[in-house]
């Protein structure tokens, strides 16, 4: 079996190299977009801005279907946040987690700012 | 001024912001393979559980008073303390992450009143607490080593609410006749022993001898510990200078390891390990040693120790060089009558350099350093998208025989994408 090299990784770098439309290839045409450039949105920044405060959690039921969450969607929870009334809230009770709409009587451990909820048929991790 | 703020029983708490039943009942942490104590609930030292003891010494006095005991999970704990860390570097211009679960805080030319300032520490430290479920307790005074007077005080009375401030004579004299001298940052058991002898037990007579006695029989040191403890800042903590030695060890659970090809295949791990951290620090090994050997507490069966230090050719951090190096010290002190159960073994690299000064190159050692150096990126790139070892050397094996024992681990509620909490 012939190896079908269409690509080749740089070692030397460490990275696998993306392409570089910052138009400095010495002897090319300057890329024209190079003074209006920006990064794409970082979803990082988006679900959890407040990273230290930010925890993950696995819904184990569809106790909250209402809401839209189901069972094995991945919440996120920020534990900084202020609770207000009709959030979704992470709580503990009788010796486990559950979800509640807050005000539940219990002092919730974080709040549910995001459910990822995966489309597609099968399990995703 | 600075503050020192100080997570309280830090590995208990991190347990118990993930299992809040944890909470008000006696709890500790344990050691590798769950052989000592290494932290206790308040609830723990109130039974009389003591720092280091074995396991095995006290295991009645758990089971009586129904003790919860959990594992180290140091990759929870690690994480939890980033976020800790993260959350205090915004409250001050400067800080300096000290342990794993303490921080100085130079607050500078910061220009606010001791009140003030200790309001503005106990706001951070219910910051922390709400965003992490970490309870803190900050000192703040105008040195370093007053600042962890303070905290301890912080610590000990809830009168303050989670932050003391040390700012007056009299409130520094008051704090440092109530602290004992050995329990000064800087001083240690054998000059608090020392110390002892002149008559010498609180912080305020420390603080009040002449600074002459004090530089010649504790040096230079010693000396700017009595200025910090006397209102004078002269100590910063500097980085840590490019490490002379690295090592990885670990002891082997249960009996012991009786198998050679267990003992291959932690060796190669830790020697795979410590290669790994002396690239990561930039450095290069001029010297490796390799040692395992059996338990020093057991009298009933024979005991033996395989060890060598082995010269590289050419100072390197290649991780294949270092394994094989270790397999060739285990292989050559092998005893092979299946009489001996090593409970230990490690890996150390030493005589460090910086690896981009340039290597002396050998001219009997026939290794393409540039191959080489080739390889590890390449690993490096993989095992960093991908995972820790998942390009390794077929010698580090996929066994656990080695793993140590930990019986009673947490789950990796933060950092592993299948050990999340389930609501």
């Amino acid at each position: 079996m012939s190896l079908n090299k269409k690509y080749v990784a740089d070692i030397e770098s460490g990275r696998t190299p993306a392409p570089d439309i910052s138009g400095i290839r010495p002897g090319g045409f300057p890329s024209p977009a190079r003074d209006y450039m920006k990064e794409a949105p970082d979803l990082n920044n988006i679900l959890t801005p407040n990273r230290p405060a930010a925890f993950f959690a696995r819904a184990a039921n569809d106790n909250m279907m209402r809401r839209g969450i189901f069972k094995g969607d991945l919440l996120i929870i920020d534990k900084s946040a202020t609770p207000r009334s009709g959030d979704i809230v992470l709580v503990w009770v009788d010796d486990a987690y559950t979800l509640r709409i807050h005000p539940c009587g219990i002092a919730p451990w974080g709040v549910v700012v995001f459910n990822v909820h995966y489309q597609r048929s099968g399990i995703h991790r | 001024m600075f503050a020192l703020a100080d997570c309280n029983n830090f590995f208990c708490s991190c347990e118990r912001v993930f299992n809040p039943s944890l909470e008000g009942r006696p709890l500790v942490v344990l050691t590798n393979n769950d052989g000592c104590i290494c932290a206790r609930s308040n609830e723990a030292k109130a039974l009389g559980l003591g720092m280091a003891v074995p396991v095995y010494q006290v295991r009645d006095i758990l089971q009586a008073h129904n003790v919860a005991v959990r594992s180290s999970n140091y990759q929870l704990y690690a994480d939890m303390s980033g976020r800790v860390m993260s959350i205090l570097a915004r409250y001050a211009p400067k800080i300096d992450i000290y342990s794993i679960d303490e921080a100085f805080l130079n607050f500078g030319t910061l220009t606010a009143t001791p009140d003030e300032l200790g309001e503005y520490a106990r706001g951070m430290a219910a910051t922390v607490k709400q965003s992490t479920g970490i309870p803190i307790s900050v000192g703040v005074a105008h040195t370093r080593t007053l600042a962890k007077v303070a905290s301890r005080f912080a610590k000990k009375y809830k009168g303050y609410r989670g932050a003391a401030v040390i700012d007056t004579s009299q409130q520094r004299r008051k704090a440092l006749s109530m602290t004992e001298v050995g329990d000064v940052w800087g001083i240690g058991r054998r000059y608090a022993a020392k110390l002892a002898r002149y008559g010498i037990k609180t912080a305020l007579e420390f603080a009040e001898l002449p600074p002459e006695w004090v530089k010649r029989n504790m040096t230079i040191t010693g000396l700017r510990t009595w200025q910090e403890l006397n209102g004078q800042p002269c100590i910063e903590v500097e980085p840590l200078p490019r490490k002379k030695s690295i090592v990885t060890s670990r002891s082997f659970p249960g009996k012991g390891l009786g198998r050679l090809a267990d003992v291959e295949e932690a060796l190669a791990n830790f020697a795979a390990r410590t290669a790994w951290k002396v690239w990561n620090e930039g450095s290069v090994a001029t010297d490796v040693a390799v040692w395992t050997h059996t338990s020093r507490f057991r009298t009933d069966c024979p005991g033996d120790t395989i060890s060598a230090v082995i010269h590289l050719p050419t100072p390197t951090a290649d991780v294949p060089t270092m394994v094989s190096a270790a397999m060739s010290v285990l292989r050559k002190g092998w005893k092979g009558d299946g009489r001996h159960l090593y409970k230990k073994g490690g890996f150390m690299a030493m005589g460090l350099e910086d690896a981009t000064l340039g290597v002396q190159a050998n001219l009997f050692d026939n290794t393409d350093h540039t191959r080489r150096a080739r390889l590890m990126r390449a690993m490096e790139a993989i095992n960093s998208r991908q995972g820790r070892d998942t390009v390794r050397i077929a010698t580090q094996g996929y066994s656990s025989s080695w793993h140590i024992t930990a019986n009673h681990l947490s789950r990796h509620f933060t950092t592993d994408i299948t050990q999340l909490l389930r609501v």
